[in-house]
């Protein structure tokens, strides 16, 4: 909390109005999985063998500046160099979120690839209670899998938060009964997120549309219990609430992977630049967003756009402070 | 959409935006697509960013250069693609001038493998109590 209060205020005392919060980095594009909601991994094979190089990785921590960098992909837990990738931003004082399907965590951790730090979080995709997330990741077991996976994390002193994306039909009273799944399994923090509408998903008929958003976040969120703990600004969950609005900050979230640096966000891929610098002085940054009266950005509610603007909105306003803090001490949403 | 890899596009079709990896349509098949003389360049640019497979792009000086093709930049001052070849090597740049056309030559990974023909098989296997089918 005070890593990000203070990068954001010494941000705005720049002057900076479009500063990265969390660098999105991808070393890869291949998974194990092939979900139905994810757009990421089609790609010929010549492009799905490649990854980039821990000194590519270091290079772009370092010219984007953010403090908290997230490692998803393609499957992170697939990149050879990931044990060394994650030793050497531990050591810069990243905060690391390494998004994984948790397939292969166990036997990486049996391995010694990884040492407990407070620098490093795994964020384990969880879709839902097992018939869901099954279902969500086109594979059954995975599920089980990734829970035997939290454990062991828990067990072996790692942070552990959960990552989940909800499309159109989450049975919201399941996902709360999911929350307490988890919480019960030592996660520290749980994330929830709308899914986008990849148009090269394979599912394109159950992504939320924005009225249902609200509907299901509210029905899911409302009356909040005391031991579940969000591990995303409370501000955001009130967004998916439909009780407070935000525009997107697609800056707040860069994405680089091995194409460079992907514009506009992490979501929509409309071309790449070669540096950060680049990214930020020349992407047409008023073509996104809903106001901008984009198609693509219609219906978003994701994280990586909104979640920025609600910590630069905690950060930047004394009523966004007291709003943010109102919501952590009381737990109301 | 009418276009496909015997058709050539009709002018006035949807704003070419590369939304979350794509901008088109997954169903639509253009894989195996030859452009026509009448469609302009920018334009078949345009959709080869778009799409998820391997494409040739042919040279006007004879040569070709076969690859995924995953930026362009038709707003620089000397408009651009940008490629990884067959091997993966790359990147490759390749000005706007230097194209002669582009043929959309390797398989279109996004296309089929839809998430309601798993549940299909998923269901069926149930029903004959065989192991569900994995993606």
């Amino acid at each position: 909390m005070w890593t990000v209060a203070s990068y954001v205020l010494g941000q705005r005392l720049r002057g900076r109005t479009r500063y990265p919060l969390v660098l999105m980095l991808e070393p890869l594009f291949r998974c194990n999985l092939a979900c139905a909601g994810c757009g990421k991994i089609q790609y010929p094979a010549q492009i799905l063998k490649k990854h980039l190089t821990v000194e590519q990785c270091l290079a772009a921590v370092e010219e984007c500046g953010a403090p908290m960098v997230s490692i998803p992909g393609g499957e992170p837990l697939m990149y050879p160099d990931i044990s060394r990738l994650v030793k050497e931003l531990v050591a810069r004082k990243k905060y690391v979120y390494l998004c994984t399907n948790a397939i292969l965590l166990k036997e990486k951790l049996e391995a010694g690839w990884f040492t407990p730090s407070k620098y490093l979080s795994f964020s384990i995709h969880m879709d839902g209670p097992r018939d869901a997330h099954d279902e969500a990741v086109c594979r059954d077991g995975v599920y089980d899998v990734a829970v035997a996976a939290i454990r062991e994390a828990v067990r072996r002193g790692f942070r552990v938060t959960t990552n989940s994306t909800l499309f159109d039909g989450t049975d919201a009273p399941r996902m709360r009964d999911f929350f307490d799944d988890m919480m019960e399994l030592g996660v520290e923090g749980m994330m929830v997120s709308p899914g986008y509408s990849y148009t090269k998903a394979p599912d394109q008929e159950h992504f939320l549309r924005r009225q249902r958003s609200f509907e299901l976040f509210r029905t899911m969120l409302e009356r909040p219990k005391p031991r579940w703990k969000f591990n995303q600004s409370p501000l955001f969950l009130r967004f998916l609430m439909g009780k407070q609005d935000f525009e997107c900050t697609p800056w707040g979230n860069p994405t680089y992977n091995l194409f460079g640096w992907q514009r506009p966000c992490y979501l929509l891929q409309e071309g790449y630049a070669a540096t950060f610098k680049e990214l930020i002085d020349d992407t047409a940054w008023e073509r996104y967003g809903r106001r901008s009266g984009n198609d693509k950005c219609r219906d978003c509610m994701v994280h990586c756009g909104h979640e920025p603007s609600a910590v630069d909105y905690t950060f930047s306003s004394w009523r966004g402070f007291r709003d943010t803090v109102v919501a952590a001490v009381t737990g109301r949403l | 959409m009418t276009t496909g890899p015997e058709a050539p596009f009709e002018h006035g079709g949807p704003t070419i935006h590369r939304p979350a990896s794509g901008g088109t349509d997954p169903q639509t098949p253009f894989e195996g697509w030859v452009p026509g003389p009448d469609v302009p360049l920018a334009e078949v640019i345009d959709r080869a960013f778009d799409y998820r497979g391997n494409v040739t792009v042919d040279l006007r000086d004879g040569g070709a250069v076969s690859g995924y093709l995953f930026n362009r930049d038709a707003r620089a001052r000397d408009p651009f693609v940008q490629m990884f070849d067959a091997a993966g090597d790359g990147p490759i740049t390749i000005r706007y001038a230097e194209i002669r056309t582009i043929r959309f030559t390797g398989k279109d990974t996004a296309a089929g493998n839809s998430y309601a023909a798993w549940l299909e098989r998923k269901a069926a296997a149930q029903a004959e109590g065989r192991p569900t089918p994995q993606r």
